[in-house]
């Protein structure tokens, strides 16, 4: 199984000073800045993990967790956001791990991210 | 004759006001009972040769009425419907409305005043009720404009947070990734000039955010107008809105008719013209999100007589029923909760101060909001 991440968001830096951040400790990400294009991935590639933004244009971060649960069944997802409307417990429901808000907690996230893949 | 006087006096003392009459050194002739009840004596006929300082009055009163009769006699012309104040017996004061007409005689000289005047106290503490209703609503109204003030500022505020909060997690992604590749040494002088480049964008980007924040949340006086770069006033309210239009997938398009309308300048003030924008700006978002074609237009343009700022959406547009009220204060199609319909009454206020004004253009197939400020206040840079 691979130990790769899918970063989702909208804002391309975003994702590269994630992606960034991540091959600091070895570890590999690609990203998608839209629902389609993280579906696209996901088809191609095999994740151990998805990072996406809740809000973004067209299907949103929620559309593409229901999207992943009909595709590609249990597929570990954390959620981030700028201002969520949706809480913890709502995401969790939908098997989400974690949500983040914006701006992260990098440390926590990153120690969060490597538990998640050594397991 | 005697029966005639009986008569008159029958009348007089029937008539529902108080009436009198004086010579011309302002003692008293002859009155009817209910003045003669009202200076303090039993009868008319006590009063006569009486003056006013022989009665129940003040002497400041007293002074004030025969003020008043030399005037009318002096001049020789009747003062109607003069509002005086009148100690009663009972020590409280009424409010009295007299009239005062010179007296003649045969050949036309002035020998005296008649004055007739009836207690309006009643009437007058009824209009000082209605006064101190009128007052109460106003303020009332003040006060709900004031919390709507508040409301869209917070509106605004949760906005900002989303505008603010994407940028400052790139600058956190850069420097923790940053931070991290110097610590394992695995860092390349390529991918630290990258990333701090990428930072201070990024700290301009939010810079940039922040400064037309201060612009529009300025507190200054309403009518305080100044000439503004018109391209300035479109840039601080499209980058408030933008992240927030895009998250939810609808394309923001300003369209400068003219190009040297770019470089110019409108008088106006640019923190209420702001509100206003933004307020509908905000109506169009909420209005296009319900359709699946999500966008929104801002036109800007001039004529011979005018300078136009028209907001444009694709939303399905406002029923005929509604057009007729969507300037009425607390009317609204939102949600409860969600709008209190003040903004566009306030927003038609607010612009008015500035000599503009805002309607709904009927001509547009689609929602178009026109402000239109006249010629005069648009300094148009030279055509290049």
């Amino acid at each position: 199984m691979s130990n790769k991440v899918l970063i989702v968001d909208d804002e391309e830096e975003i994702c590269r000073s994630m992606q960034l951040l991540l091959s600091a400790f070895d570890i590999e990400a690609d990203y998608a800045f839209n629902h389609d294009e993280a579906i696209k991935q996901l088809s191609a590639n095999s994740y151990k993990l998805v990072l996406s933004d809740i809000k973004m244009p067209g299907k949103d971060g929620i559309e593409l967790v229901k999207s992943i649960r009909k595709q590609f069944g249990d597929q570990k997802v954390i959620l981030m956001s700028g201002f969520s409307e949706y809480t913890l417990e709502e995401v969790k429901e939908m098997g989400v791990l974690d949500l983040y808000s914006k701006p992260l907690d990098m440390d926590s996230v990153l120690s969060n991210i490597q538990s998640i893949l050594s397991h | 004759m005697k029966e005639n006087n009986l008569v008159l006096e029958e009348i007089i003392d029937n008539i529902p006001y108080f009436v009198f009459w004086k010579d011309v050194n302002s003692n008293y002739l002859g009155c009817n009972k209910k003045f003669a009840e009202s200076a303090g004596f039993s009868s008319p006929k006590d009063l006569v040769g009486k003056n006013d300082y022989d009665s129940c009055w003040t002497k400041e009163e007293a002074d004030f009425f025969r003020e008043i009769d030399k005037k009318v006699m002096r001049e020789n012309r009747p003062m109607l419907n003069i509002e005086e104040p009148q100690q009663q017996l009972d020590g409280s004061t009424s409010t009295l409305l007299t009239s005062k007409v010179p007296l003649h005689d045969k050949e036309g000289n002035v020998i005296g005043i008649l004055g007739i005047y009836t207690d309006i106290t009643e009437r007058k503490n009824l209009e000082l009720d209605r006064e101190r209703a009128l007052k109460e609503i106003k303020d009332l109204q003040e006060q709900i404009i004031h919390t709507e003030k508040m409301r869209s500022l917070g509106e605004m505020a949760g906005g900002i947070a989303h505008e603010i909060n994407n940028p400052l997690t790139i600058i956190k992604g850069y420097s923790s990734a940053l931070t991290k590749l110097v610590e394992k040494d695995k860092h390349t002088k390529e991918n630290l000039l990258d990333g701090l480049a990428k930072i201070n964008e990024t700290v301009e980007r939010i810079g940039s955010i922040v400064k037309s924040l201060k612009t529009i949340s300025h507190q200054e006086r309403e009518d305080n107008l100044n000439y503004v770069d018109i391209t300035k006033i479109i840039e601080d309210i499209t980058s408030l809105s933008v992240e927030k239009f895009k998250a939810n997938n609808i394309s923001l398009k300003v369209e400068f008719k003219a190009p040297e309308l770019k470089e110019s300048q409108l008088l106006c003030n640019q923190v209420t013209l702001s509100q206003c924008l933004l307020n509908l700006l905000n109506n169009a978002r909420d209005e296009v999100m319900k359709v699946h074609l999500r966008w929104i237009k801002i036109i800007v343009d001039y004529n011979d007589d005018s300078f136009t700022l028209q907001v444009i959406d694709s939303g399905s547009g406002i029923t005929e029923e509604n057009k007729s009220k969507i300037f009425q204060p607390f009317f609204t199609t939102k949600e409860v909760g969600k709008g209190t319909g003040i903004g566009l009454s306030l927003s038609k206020k607010l612009l008015e101060q500035q000599g503009a004004k805002i309607e709904l253009c009927e001509l547009s197939e689609n929602t178009c909001f026109k402000i239109d400020f006249p010629r005069s206040s648009l300094q148009l840079a030279e055509k290049e």
